[in-house]
């Protein structure tokens, strides 16, 4: 998460827009990134947004796919790489991470039915924003509901969980499975006519997930001076990378 | 050199047995159909190869290409098959994200759309091709065959590119026969074809407009060059170009009402690298025109060519 923080800080300096307000909104990300990415084996396949970095980071030696469409349109290219990888049998997976816009429209529904229909080793990560509609989250054109389970965005941990076990099952031939990876809004975001107000009054660094899971670790017991060393070496190496 | 075998049959023909020689040659080579339909051309390819090589995704009109799309990051070589309008509609986007993929990346995206248009696809026929959507794109390659050979040549090579290509078919072409190599066939992607060398003037066509064209200058039999563009991205510049210096004038010859992207290409083409050279101003003619009269369409086709001819050379 922190490698992905700096990058990005790092990457806004270089185009002179260091002063920007802080992406809140990207920040959410980052947990989401890092505990799905997690969850797989190195030769599993990630599909993903760049905006999601913190997965590409946490996978930089292993096949991915980044961001070169809309959300949407990566759903229809993740099921053509399932298909390609079921298969082979070679037991690997595909995980693909999107936001809940990419599930409004046609081929989104599409593309889960011939997962579906054809068992596809396939994950599907959702961004869903807690103030958007409860409806349909997995659900195929033909009305069959997919797999899904719905888990805190901001906590990584709790994404590792459900995404390991969504990849278990995909691995074992039971077929695809959904994780919807619920989240709060913060500005800046989508408009307020879309994210409602819950979320909107809490400041940036209240929700900033990695202080947040700093916060954790030293209640779990690990030292504040391993915690903070750790970001630091994140930070350094962003600092020292080289193309 | 040796001796290359030839046998006549007609376009569709020949492209099923490009599709049949490649799928052979290449175990990564397959065929993905959308929506419970089966096409002619890939009639009999499941029994020759398995159901895992003719797929058949149902629903799959919005999402086709781009599931060919994550099968060739996986190393296949996908060939699909999608109307012009349903590609108009519902699939540019994701052929276009390919292309930039291919193009801006460098990342080998070995998939070829294949479009059957023409003015015979009744109810899906866009009046102005999709030349127009397609043309505009980077790193897509676009082939439209005029004869049986051709087909073959040019769908063999769109298997074997690298790129995204998108290879259009004229159902009106498909019961024209032709003589076809065989074996193994290979059409260059980015070389057109000089059907018939003159000095007088160039008539560019392709696609559907190359036979009543050269029913047209060989009736005239005025010394008229014939070129068949057979592939619209990339162009072949140096051979329009060096052909118009050669005779100094110029007519394009298109299906469409409209000044075709096509037509652009071309007139723009020729601007850049001959317009010192030019005795004319480039001129077009449609046979969309032509078809609309009524009659014998085929000779109301011919003729449109021919006064565009005759006009061009009293010019």
């Amino acid at each position: 998460m922190m490698l992905a923080r700096t990058t990005e800080q790092r990457a806004r300096t270089l185009v002179g827009r260091e002063h920007d307000a802080e992406p809140a909104a990207r920040w959410q990300r980052e947990p989401i990134g890092a505990g799905a990415a997690a969850a797989l084996r190195p030769s599993d396949r990630l599909i993903a947004p760049g905006r999601y970095m913190a997965a590409h980071l946490g996978r930089q030696d292993s096949p991915s796919v980044g961001s070169f469409s809309s959300a949407a349109d990566l759903v229809p290219v993740s099921v053509g790489v399932a298909f390609a990888v079921g298969a082979r049998g070679s037991g690997d997976v595909v995980l693909t991470l999107v936001d809940e816009g990419a599930m409004a429209c046609v081929r989104w529904s599409e593309s889960l039915t011939l997962a579906t229909a054809g068992r596809l080793p396939l994950v599907l990560v959702v961004e869903r924003d807690r103030t958007a509609s409860p409806g349909a989250t997995g659900v195929t054109s033909s009305g069959q509901a997919l797999l899904g389970e719905a888990v805190d965005a901001e906590d990584p941990e709790a994404v590792l969980v459900a995404v390991r076990a969504a990849v278990d099952r995909a691995r074992t031939g039971r077929g695809p499975a959904l994780v919807a990876c619920v989240t709060p809004r913060a500005a800046p975001g989508p408009p307020p006519w879309r994210r409602g107000t819950e979320g909107v009054e809490a400041t940036p660094s209240e929700r900033d997930p990695i202080e947040l899971y700093a916060r954790r670790l030293v209640r779990g017991g690990m030292p504040r001076a391993d915690v903070e060393s750790t970001l630091r070496a994140a930070e350094d190496e962003v600092v020292a990378w080289q193309p | 050199m040796a001796a290359v075998n030839v046998t006549k049959i007609n376009q569709l023909e020949a492209i099923t047995e490009a599709l049949r020689i490649e799928m052979g040659r290449d175990p990564s080579v397959i065929c993905v159909e959308a929506a419970g339909f089966r096409s002619p051309v890939v009639e009999g390819l499941d029994q020759l190869f398995g159901a895992g090589r003719v797929v058949a995704l149902d629903p799959a009109e919005r999402t086709v290409i781009g599931m060919a799309v994550g099968m060739a990051l996986e190393g296949s070589r996908p060939i699909c098959e999608v109307g012009a309008a349903d590609l108009a509609s519902r699939g540019l986007d994701q052929l276009a994200e390919a292309a930039e993929l291919h193009k801006r990346e460098g990342i080998a995206v070995p998939i070829v759309v294949r479009v059957p248009c023409g003015p015979s696809t009744e109810g899906t026929h866009d009046p102005d091709g999709p030349e127009r959507w397609l043309l505009s794109m980077p790193g897509l390659s676009v082939v439209a065959p005029a004869s049986a050979a051709d087909a073959k040549g040019l769908l063999v090579s769109a298997i074997r590119s690298p790129g995204p290509v998108c290879f259009l078919e004229q159902v009106d072409l498909y019961e024209e026969t032709g003589p076809v190599p065989e074996g193994a066939h290979e059409v260059p992607i980015g070389e057109a074809r000089a059907v018939r060398e003159g000095t007088r003037a160039t008539v560019v066509a392709h696609g559907s407009t190359v036979a009543p064209a050269l029913e047209a200058v060989d009736e005239l039999d005025a010394e008229i060059e014939l070129l068949d563009l057979r592939s619209l991205t990339p162009l072949d510049a140096e051979t329009i170009v060096g052909s118009v210096c050669r005779t100094g004038k110029s007519l394009l010859v298109e299906e469409t009402a409209l000044f075709s992207a096509v037509a652009r290409l071309v007139t723009a083409t020729i601007w850049d690298g001959a317009f010192e050279r030019l005795d004319a101003p480039v001129r077009r003619v449609s046979l969309a025109a032509a078809a609309a009269e009524g009659g014998d369409r085929t000779a109301a086709r011919v003729a449109a060519v021919t006064e565009a001819c005759n006009e061009l050379l009293a010019y």
